[in-house]
């Protein structure tokens, strides 16, 4: 909300500066997000370098077309010699002119000037210049009878300083002008002028009913409705008070009669609406909802349709106002309207909204109708929007008020116990102090020696029901920056879960490996799925469904991590990355019998090309399967888990037979390998891109309890054994790994492969496999005979187990 | 051999010569020239036994000290030639320093997981431990349990994502991360001192500052005694930790499930120089009706609540101008924060 703080001055006298009301007002709540500052500043300087001035002469510039050089009177003993670039510019205009010194709106000081060689002792101001128009046509020509020197600051009234204030949900009071005003009062306890209810002199024609018949049929929706009848209105301009004030309020100038509506509710926070008397059918005002169907044309020239949701204030055929909202154009005020119709009405909170949000129509008045205003508001806005009609468009008001008022809500009464108020804020606020500031909210305080008993004025019943509500109340008047800030003894025990450990220790890992993180938006579309190659029968097509997407891209909720860091790869390749390594941690969303969602957590890690250290003389080599299954292996480290990639998968994202389920003791934990090309061509991504996912759940089943315990490799000798075999084809690698292990029985230590090939010396259907163990006894130093022996018995068992074939 | 040679002379013309090569080549014919086998010091020296005996006495002492003399000045003669000649191979073997030193691959985690995993860090020394919870979530637990009732505008398909087919009770994905704190009230009792960063979803169109998914860290603390000077004593002692010590305000504000609620502002110089208040999270004590909603007695216990963004923490903090760059997976963003 926009707020003129000399309009916010005439409300409230107040000591204060207007630094300090800016001040005050954020740190009680309402924010003062900018203060807007229009025209040129009240400067006893700028009064000196602003003046009135009178064009003398005005001659072609020798040396340029476009521009004049003027002389001109200022009031000074000789004239001034300007040159000037305006098309308008003629003699004996009276015109804005800024001498060297002026600080102009924008903060820049005006100096002299040579344009084209002739010199230039000032400039002559367009009302944009002056910040007061957004946009004009050559300068400024003002009235002939002001005088020449006048300082421009009396001529023309700057509009002074605007607060933008944003005021919170809970305070539809602070919608005006006057709520703000108890503001300041509050904060200062100066005298606030209560608000007028006077009417002017009921000398109009008849009585009200007379004129017009109300019907309030949707009563549920409409608590309030007051209309009074003013006749012989001459409908014309605001005068340049009420214009200024509008305009800097945010409000454009339309004619007097809307021009006093708008004024009212900017005062007051209550809306009201004008119509013409004569264009209403019956002539009648029914409140009813809308039948479902029902058009209207808005004052914009849309054509709107209803339905029974929405409520209007019709005639007695067609609606002429989506109540509270905006009006029709058959019924508003114009320049040949005589007799006008004053509505003053409160409707329901949440059924504004609606109907504002479903016909995406927002104006002033059903900002603040939104907040739900008191009943008790509209004869004040009433009486206020009366007085201003009959001084201002010659309007007589007819006697009498058509009034359809729902019982208001008694006021809340409400205890304030004062030791509640110190443990909720923290600091010791005495009775007294609480007291005075509900009273001078408007609340009647009995005071108590435990507790107040606090009865609520009607324009506060809305937010204030509890007394948490009053401690709020309280405690920001008296400042919350007068609150210490006390750190709490926290009684309890702060821990990690085991999987927000795991989390923590794969991300860190796999950064450390050179992989960076990416977050992936979790909408993804559906065609996913098919880009996959998930079969259409398999559960994994099983998705939640967002209803109110923003697009086919964003539709359902992720099953996989992998889209998103092909969708990632392929914005990479685009710009010529051609290497790299991706992960992500994030969940995926499997569709629950409750309503809601399984949640698991995964980790996916991507390589693609051939990533790594790369350099003038370093080359790494493109990716594949083994890439993938040792960058799990590592991870999986990472949470203290030993890890193998085991034969067995079966995704259909991934290459049919470079695929690898990544097992802990023997459970699937996750699963590795080579994306599948259909896959990349899907996604329009270069291979070779290799994946990597494991589960965080299995993973924190896997996990050892115990910290990891020391062997001694160190204090005995460990010899090494190489054995060259050759096997059928048939033999995973980690199958002879384990025959040789456990042919070692303890004292293998450690089995790695240290060659693999299947070139042409090794018969078809056989490959050759090289494997080193490394053996030890922790306790002793093993003679050569005994670890001799340990691999004599390896090598039988390979031969007896996987028919292996000593190399020669 | 009638004459005794002057030693004096052989090794002066020993040293000379040593002197006077200038690599190791001519160092070892000196050496031969002056103490090899055939060299006349040598001769004398091994034929000391046909000499008469009043002779052998002066002759070793004297050819001895010859013979050292001329060994000491091969060898640091030697030793000098041998530092010059690796000096030269090495300077021929110079290395053009500025060419790029060996990369290391080095990844690195994501902005926003960085300063969560900071917030946590804070968190976890002051006894905070971290929940979590699930991101589709019911209306009860995202709205109405946190005062928010049905018909709220926050409520309605512009501005929340809600899912398809949810029977029983309108499901969505969460708006914020404060369902946690309904959850966690709902299964533990208290004292509660938690916080809750989680990934969250507003219907809000992409552009350089709106993006339908985001992040936030979500506090609550539930206790016997806890007060609004405790929330501030929280928050300010978290916002200076994390971005350093600068003032922290707290104004008054509104949230529906939160009473007295603040904004809460840390003071923030531009790259002009210019020095602001920058909102960075809201904060409260928790509103009665909350506690009733969860079964907590909010006579006995009293509680504060806080929330932030991790979006706008990393953005400020890294001088990002554009939420897009953090869900684009561009590796010429993300290897920027290794």
């Amino acid at each position: 909300m926009k707020l003129p703080l000399e309009w916010l001055r005439e409300q409230i006298a107040t000591s204060l500066t207007d630094e300090q009301i800016a001040e005050r007002l954020t740190a009680t709540g309402t924010a003062v997000e900018k203060v807007i500052t229009r025209g040129i500043a009240d400067t006893p300087s700028n009064r000196e370098s602003f003046l009135v001035g009178k064009v003398l002469t005005c001659d072609q510039h020798p040396d340029a077309d476009r521009l004049h050089v003027l002389s001109i009177d200022t009031g000074h003993d000789e004239p001034r010699q300007i040159v000037c670039g305006a098309p308008n510019v003629a003699v004996g205009q009276t015109v804005a002119v800024a001498i060297p010194g002026a600080v102009m709106p924008g903060g820049q000081k005006l100096g002299k000037a040579k344009l084209r060689g002739v010199e230039s002792l000032g400039m002559v101001c367009s009302a944009t210049e002056l910040e007061l128009a957004d946009g004009s046509d050559g300068i400024l020509v003002l009235s002939d009878d002001l005088v020449a020197g006048t300082p421009l600051l009396d001529a023309l009234p700057s509009p002074g300083p605007v607060l933008e204030l944003e005021v919170t949900p809970n305070r539809g009071d602070c919608q005006g002008i006057h709520g703000i005003a108890r503001e300041v009062h509050t904060i200062t306890g100066e005298p606030l002028p209560a608000l007028d209810l006077s009417l002017p002199a009921e000398d109009g024609p008849g009585q009200v009913g007379d004129h017009v018949s109300l019907t309030v049929e949707a009563t549920d929706l409409c608590p309030r409705y007051m209309a009074r009848v003013l006749v012989d209105v001459t409908v014309g301009p605001s005068p340049d008070w009420m214009v200024r004030r509008l305009e800097a309020a945010g409000m454009r100038s339309i004619n007097n009669v809307v021009d006093i509506t708008n004024y009212v509710m900017l005062l007051t926070a209550q809306p009201l609406h004008a119509f013409d008397l004569d264009h209403l059918a019956g002539p009648a005002i029914v409140v009813r909802r809308a039948t479902d169907g029902e058009k209207i044309v808005t004052l914009d020239g849309q054509e709107r349709t209803l339905g029974t949701d929405n409520l209007v204030i019709a005639d007695a055929g067609k609606p002429a106002v989506i109540a509270g909202i905006f009006g029709a154009e058959f019924a508003e005020v114009s320049g040949s309207t005589t007799r006008v119709l004053l509505e003053a009405a409160t409707f329901d909170g949440p059924n504004i909204i609606r109907t504002s949000l479903g016909l995406g129509l927002r104006t002033e008045s059903s900002a603040r109708f939104e907040k739900g205003q008191p009943r008790e508001l509209p004869p004040y806005a009433m009486a206020l929007a009366c007085r201003l009609l009959t001084d201002l468009a010659g309007a007589k008001l007819v006697p009498g008020v058509l009034d359809a008022h729902e019982q208001s809500p008694a006021a809340p009464v409400i205890t304030l116990r004062h030791q509640r108020v110190g443990h909720i804020l923290g600091v010791d606020i005495t009775a007294d102090e609480s007291a005075i500031t509900l009273e001078r909210l408007g609340c009647t305080v009995d005071r108590g020696a435990d507790a107040h008993t606090v009865t609520v004025p009607w324009h506060r019943v809305a937010d204030l029901q509890r007394e948490i509500d009053l401690i709020e109340e309280v405690g920001r008047i008296h400042g919350f920056d007068e609150i210490e800030a006390l750190l709490p003894r926290v009684t309890a025990r702060a821990r990690l879960a085991p999987e927000q450990t795991i989390v923590r220790q794969l991300a860190r890992r796999a950064a450390a490996l050179g992989l960076s993180e990416a977050i992936s938006y979790r909408f993804v579309p559906e065609a996913d799925l098919d880009r996959l190659g998930i079969p259409v029968d398999d559960s994994v097509r099983n998705v939640v469904r967002i209803s109110n997407a923003l697009s086919d891209e964003m539709a359902v909720m992720r099953r996989s991590l992998l889209p998103g860091l092909l969708r990632a790869v392929e914005r990479n390749q685009s710009h010529q990355r051609r290497d790299g390594g991706i992960f992500e941690v994030g969940r995926t969303y499997i569709p629950a019998a409750d309503g809601l969602a399984g949640e698991p957590e995964e980790i996916t890690a991507l390589l693609f090309g051939a990533p790594g250290a790369r350099g003038w003389r370093q080359s790494p080599e493109d990716v594949d399967v083994w890439s993938a299954t040792g960058l799990g292996i590592a991870l999986a480290r990472a949470a203290g888990i030993e890890a193998d990639s085991a034969p067995g998968a079966e995704e259909p994202f991934l290459h049919p037979v470079r695929q690898a389920r990544i097992t802990a003791h023997g459970h699937r934990i996750g699963i590795a390998g080579e994306v599948h090309p259909a896959v990349l061509q899907a996604f329009d991504v270069k291979g070779p891109v290799v994946i990597v996912t494991l589960w965080i759940a299995d993973l924190a089943r896997q996990r050892p309890a115990e910290p990891r315990k020391y062997v001694d490799l160190i204090s005995v000798p460990v010899s090494t054994r190489d054995l060259a075999v050759i096997v059928p084809d048939s033999v995973p690698a980690s199958r002879v790994l384990e025959v040789v292990r456990e042919a070692g029985g303890d004292l293998v230590r450690e089995v790695e492969v240290f060659d693999h090939y299947d070139g042409d010396q090794v018969p078809d259907g056989h490959v050759s496999l090289a494997v080193r163990a490394h053996i030890a006894d922790p306790g002793r130093t093993l003679t050569d005979d005994e670890i001799d022996a340990v691999t004599d018995r390896a090598m039988t068992a390979l031969r007896e187990a996987v028919g292996a074939v000593l190399r020669s | 051999m009638s004459e005794i040679p002057d030693f004096q002379a052989i090794a002066d013309e020993a040293v000379a010569s040593i002197a006077a090569a200038d690599d190791l080549n001519a160092l070892e014919q000196a050496r031969v020239r002056f103490v090899g086998r055939k060299a006349p010091l040598t001769e004398v020296l091994g034929s000391i036994g046909s000499l008469p005996s009043r002779d052998r006495g002066r002759v070793g002492k004297e050819g001895n000290a010859a013979r050292k003399a001329i060994e000491a000045a091969l060898d640091s003669r030697h030793a000098m030639l041998e530092g010059e000649a690796m000096g030269s191979a090495l300077l021929a073997d110079r290395a053009d320093v500025t060419l790029p030193g060996d990369h290391f691959a080095l990844g690195a985690l994501h902005p926003i997981t960085q300063v969560r995993l900071e917030v946590e860090e804070i968190f976890l020394g002051m006894g905070f431990s971290v929940a979590d919870g699930p991101e589709i979530e019911t209306g009860f637990n995202n709205f109405t349990a946190l005062n928010t009732p049905d018909g709220h505008p926050a409520r309605s398909e512009s501005d929340t994502f809600f899912i398809a087919g949810g029977e029983h009770d309108e499901v969505l994905l969460r708006t914020q991360t404060s369902p946690v704190q309904i959850r966690t009230m709902q299964t533990t009792e208290p004292p509660v001192y938690v916080i809750a960063p989680g990934t969250v979803y507003r219907r809000d169109d992409v552009d350089a500052t709106h993006s339908p998914m985001f992040h936030q860290v979500e506090g609550l603390a539930v206790d016997e005694g806890l007060s609004f000077a405790n929330l501030k004593g929280t928050i300010t002692y978290f916002l200076q930790q994390l971005l350093g010590d600068r003032d922290v305000r707290v104004i008054p504000h509104f949230f529906p499930f939160t009473e007295p609620s603040v904004d809460v502002s840390v003071a923030w110089t531009d790259r002009h120089g210019r020095t602001d208040w920058l909102e960075v999270a809201g904060a409260g004590m928790v509103d009665p009706n909350v506690f009733a909603n969860v079964g907590y007695d909010p006579e006995r216990w009293t509680g504060f609540a806080f929330g932030f963004g991790l979006d706008r923490i990393a953005m400020i903090r890294h001088q990002i101008s554009d939420i897009r760059l953090l869900y684009e997976g561009d590796l010429r963003f993300l290897e920027q924060f290794s």
